[in-house]
């Protein structure tokens, strides 16, 4: 088998680079591999079943496509977690056609200009060999391939266009976090969210409908990228476009140092190892199996895996720290319950210069704030039915104690010791499982708890009383950086175009391609970067 | 001296069978479209596509004109199109429709018939597929059907006021929350003037304007699209219309391909009798009846006032219904001497209510 | 690519639910929606409730038995104790909604009337306990600017 362009993985940068060299032209060449299967999307079935459920993930149909729990006592388990902090890989991926998309919420934010400079401002992490100027136009092109309602008037970050859809008005829920955060004098903001809206232009992609199941939204209005991928495949004109499924690439095949000829994988369904050509090979499995790839592609012109003479491929593994500060009120006469499911008040005030060298952070209003608490639990209108409670007592509870919370994700400057690897036993989907090492810096727990102080002026501003500790998860949802981009090889695995250093026409386009994360969800950058790569891979392709 | 509610009953006729010539384009496009093989004829198909989507919204939009004079919405065994499809109102066939039109597969025959569908007021004499039986009095013209209903609106309101004749209540109207992905927007009912409204986009769009290319709904801003006669006009000639085309010459854009050849060679006018000799076959067609059936059964629920209904029939039944077609037109039909594939039958089965 | 509808291999050559049971559950439904008295006019969810049914035997072909399994136990406690209390028992009994369900009254309580509750309440009716306009699972309709957005706004809002 061979073929032209070579995407190793399915998710958002595989479709979004995918369509852009189709754009340029329909008529290329292009072979999408992806380890995992299909899931059926918008089928009534299916939702029925996650909505009886309450939403609960363990009832969407890709769940089996997590990886598991790290191995304990009684249960066999995942992966490895051998460093002193543990980080999550269940729940944080799903290893399907379409990849992280499938249950992604949407969050769309641009980094800021600080961030493409952190170490030159802070001494930590990596610059971006890139400035934010640069990078602006294709962001904008992001945000209407994927289709993000956001406020085009908000200029932190600068904008040179406008968003495709107007930004949600903030909810009723909103206002009590709102009016705290404005009295403190924290500025606000919508959230920028990927959630196609009404406009006069035909689309296939249905607008949202705030159904609030958008995990597995009945629409496809969420951006997701199996839909795309499906869309492309059905509906497109591209006669040379194929996904091949259920296929896990083994390593990459190199012709020379410096050159890749194509890869060989494993063909689930017929148990066939199979060799593909490729002129131009791209790495877009995520940042945990991008670096694990080309680990395990060692040859006599690679010893230590392809790109890794210098021992930087999986390392600087970072992910964001996601906090839930938790606080109850007495009472809640405005009847306040969720009513979205998915976010609509941020605010980006700690997402500054002036934090950058302590962490910067972000602040998130939850949908899920102002649920009703009956006897200490929250309950839904459905479950206080459920549960037998007479219309009476749920009239009172709606007006009763709630239970509201505050999250955030931190920013965390990558260290070289942090780092993922291969582990020889393979999981469920076919690929060899991880080995996750990272510890946390000492200053971490401090910054959390100045982090603490600032949310409990809010929640005291909302008349709320704090409920305990916050939870901390280190789940690896942004994980990033593991491959990442330098101006030379002695810093870096791949250059300002993502072509790793060495290698003529090896890509690898991934969250694993950032030098830092800032404080916000990657996807948004990383579909920006896929749609420059396709724009770079198009002009090369023109050129005589 | 008719009194109104005789007059709106009357009406009621004249918009059910507005809603059966909308209702009735929608399989024959179907149909057509599905038959093309996975992966080719991309152009035609998007464009059979976008005409068969707006069909839906022209099917909404008489829906809305009948629920907004106060008329019910039914749809039952009696005025389910059944195929080969006979247009006929007041006992007589609709002068530009004298043929049948088959549920048939994708060919150069059947896009040609779908011209003569949607063809323009005053485009041409259509040829005489089918020998008239005898007519002393023509029937209409789509168009001078249409024509004629909103005089009779017209004239209602002269005599009754438009509150009389709108009476409706709007909540048995689709708004704009229920329709996507095709040209155009629903237009909620409430007056004379949006009743002209409505009827000028389910007219324009299939039509065009005195035979001009691109329709003059100004929902569109880019691409700018063709009426669904000049979008079938596209695929005979396999080419794009431009801006500055004459209408009456073949279009001078971007040629595309159409392949008449890659299509799955499926059994014209099929009926659930067809596949008794093939019990997956049969269940298939069962399946994809009763999601048709119920969609038909939900749709007239929302137009009647309950509007999440429609959710569910799009939800529910329209997703499914194609993935259902796609693989009964893609298997031979087990015994068939001449090798047909499987099609939908769009027969009416009663809902379990 | 556009993939089958899902229908569990067991589903093949099964018989549809018999109408009296449909009804059965129906009526299970209309009782849901006058003890919570949330959800004026029940009748114009009927279909909309069958579809629900039929998808869950399409996932879970057990579903087929658990609503004629229903009908037989409301049947026998109707016939016992009366409508009224009948309903206010599968409603509201704790024991019932004791999981795993071990009883054919737990089986009712917790397979068919909790879901018919959680449908119910995706139908519309939370509205009448707090005023929402929106909820998890029900569909209120997109943000058209112009338009009264598909829940309640803050104030503070610009539009």
């Amino acid at each position: 088998m061979n073929t032209d362009v070579l995407i190793i993985g399915s998710g958002v940068a595989a479709a979004a680079l995918a369509s852009r060299l189709l754009q340029d032209d329909p008529q290329r060449d292009i072979l999408i591999i992806e380890a995992g299967t299909r899931v059926k999307m918008q089928d009534q079935a299916l939702w029925d079943d996650f909505m009886v459920s309450g939403n609960a993930y363990a009832k969407l149909p890709y769940y089996k496509y997590n990886d598991l729990a790290y191995p304990e006592r009684d249960a066999p388990g995942e992966n490895r977690n051998v460093g002193a902090t543990v980080v999550p890989l269940a729940g944080a991926r799903v290893m399907t056609y379409g990849g992280s998309t499938i249950h992604w919420g949407g969050w769309s934010f641009r980094l800021k200009a600080e961030d493409f400079r952190l170490k030159s401002n802070t001494g930590q992490g990596a610059d971006w060999p890139l400035d934010y100027a640069e990078l602006e136009p294709y962001y904008h092109q992001a945000e209407c391939y994927i289709g993000v309602s956001g406020d085009s008037s908000d200029q932190d970050p600068p904008r040179s266009a406008d968003y495709p859809f107007p930004a949600f008005p903030y909810t009723l829920e909103d206002q009590p976090a709102h009016q705290a955060m404005t009295a403190l004098g924290m500025s606000t903001a919508h959230v920028p969210i990927a959630r196609h809206g009404s406009t006069d232009t035909t689309s296939r992609h249905a607008p949202c409908k705030t159904t609030g199941t958008c995990k597995y939204c009945p629409f496809g209005a969420r951006y997701a990228a199996p839909n795309y991928l499906n869309d492309m495949l059905d509906w497109g004109n591209f006669p040379n476009l194929r996904v091949l499924d259920n296929c896990v690439v083994e390593e990459v095949l190199m012709a020379s140092k410096q050159r890749a000829s194509g890869v060989a994988c494993l063909d689930k369904m017929s148990g066939q190892r199979l060799t593909i050509d490729a002129s131009t090979v791209i790495v877009a499995g995520g940042a945990i199996e991008s670096p694990k790839l080309l680990l395990r592609s060692r040859s006599a012109y690679w010893p230590n895996g392809v790109g890794n003479d210098h021992d930087l491929v999986g390392r600087y593994f970072i992910t964001h720290p996601y906090f839930i500060f938790t606080a109850t009120v007495d009472d809640n006469p405005q009847r306040l319950q969720p009513e979205m499911d998915f976010p609509t008040l941020c605010s980006r005030y700690f997402d500054s210069p002036q934090e950058q060298a302590k962490g910067k952070f972000i602040l998130i209003n939850p949908p899920s704030t102002y649920t009703s608490l009956v006897n200490g639990k929250t309950l839904s209108i459905a479950q206080m039915m459920q549960s037998g409670m007479l219309r009476a007592d749920i009239d009172a509870a709606v007006r009763g104690p709630a239970q509201v919370q505050i999250h955030g994700m931190l920013e965390i400057p990558s260290e070289y010791h942090n780092r993922v690897t291969n582990l020889d036993i393979r999981n469920r989907i076919g690929l060899p499982e991880t080995i996750v090492d990272y510890s946390q810096s000492p200053d971490f727990n401090t910054r959390i708890q100045e982090i603490g102080d600032h949310i409990a002026k809010i929640f005291e501003g909302m008349g709320a009383t704090p409920a305990g500790p916050p939870s901390i998860s280190w789940r690896a949802d942004h994980s990033a950086c593991t491959c990442r981009m330098a101006d030379n090889a002695q810093d870096g695995v791949i250059d300002k175009h993502l072509k790793l250093f060495g290698v003529d026409n090896l890509y690898v386009c991934s969250n694993a391609a950032f030098p830092n994360t800032g404080a916000v969800n990657p996807t948004l950058t990383l579909t920006a970067l896929a749609l420059r790569l396709g724009e770079h891979l198009a002009a090369a392709a023109r050129k005589p | 001296m008719k009194t109104l509610e005789q007059e709106k009953s009357e009406l009621s006729q004249w918009l059910h069978t507005a809603m059966g010539i909308e209702l009735s384009t929608i399989p024959l496009y179907m149909t057509a479209l599905i038959s093309i093989k996975p992966g080719k004829n991309r152009v035609a198909a998007n464009l059979i596509r976008s005409v068969m989507m707006e069909e839906m919204l022209h099917l909404l939009l008489a829906g809305n004109l009948l629920s907004a004079i106060s008329g019910r919405v039914q749809f039952s065994e009696q005025n389910v199109p059944s195929f080969p499809l006979t247009l006929k109102f007041q006992g007589k066939q609709f002068r530009e429709r004298e043929f049948e039109a088959n549920l048939a597969p994708f060919s150069a025959a059947s896009i040609e018939v779908f011209t003569e569908i949607e063809l323009p007021e005053g485009w041409g004499q259509p040829p005489q597929l089918q020998a008239l039986q005898e007519i002393d009095v023509p029937g209409y013209t789509i168009g001078e059907f249409y024509d004629a209903l909103a005089h009779k609106l017209a004239a209602l309101c002269e005599v009754y006021g438009e509150r009389a004749v709108f009476n409706g209540n709007p909540q048995h109207q689709l708004g704009l929350n229920y329709y996507w992905g095709g040209g155009g927007k629903p237009i909620v009912i409430t007056s004379l003037a949006l009743a002209r409204e409505a009827i000028e986009v389910i007219v324009t769009q299939g039509e065009g304007t005195r035979g001009a290319v691109y329709d003059d709904d100004s929902y569109f801003s880019q691409p700018e699209e063709v009426a669904h006669f000049f979008r079938f006009r596209e695929i005979q000639f396999a080419r794009h219309y431009r801006p500055g085309d004459d209408p009456r010459q073949p279009p001078t854009g971007a040629a595309f391909e159409v392949d008449y050849v890659e299509v799955y060679p499926i059994k014209a006018n099929p009926k659930a009798t067809d596949y008794l000799g093939d019990p997956e076959m049969a269940a298939l067609n069962e399946q994809f009846n009763r999601l048709y059936s119920l969609m038909l059964y939900q749709i007239a629920e929302a137009l009647n006032g309950a509007s999440g209904a429609m959710y569910t029939a799009i939800l529910n039944s329209m997703h499914d219904m194609t993935g259902t077609a796609l693989q009964m037109v893609a298997t031979p039909i087990a015994n068939d001497p001449d090798g047909h594939h499987g099609a939908p039958t769009f027969e009416w089965v009663p809902p379990a209510l | 690519m556009y993939q089958q509808q899902v229908n569990h291999p067991a589903n093949l050559g099964a018989e549809p639910l018999a109408t009296e049971v449909y009804e059965a559950m129906y009526e299970v439904f209309e009782q849901i929606s006058t003890f919570w008295g949330n959800l004026p006019a029940p009748q114009q969810y009927k279909s909309r409730l069958f579809v629900f049914m039929d998808n869950r035997i399409r996932l879970h072909p057990e579903y087929r038995s658990i609503y004629t399994q229903a009908k037989h136990t409301l049947d026998a406690l109707i016939a016992e104790v009366g409508k009224a209390q009948a309903y206010k028992t599968l409603f509201t009994d704790p024991a019932a909604n004791q999981s795993p369900p071990e009883t054919p009254l737990a089986l009712a309580r917790q397979k068919v009337s909790n879901e018919f509750i959680a449908f119910q309440v995706s139908q519309g009716g939370f509205k009448a306990f707090t005023g929402a306009v929106n909820y998890l699972s029900y569909i209120a309709g997109a943000f058209i600017p112009g338009e009264p957005a598909p829940y309640r706004t803050t104030q503070e809002s610009p539009r």
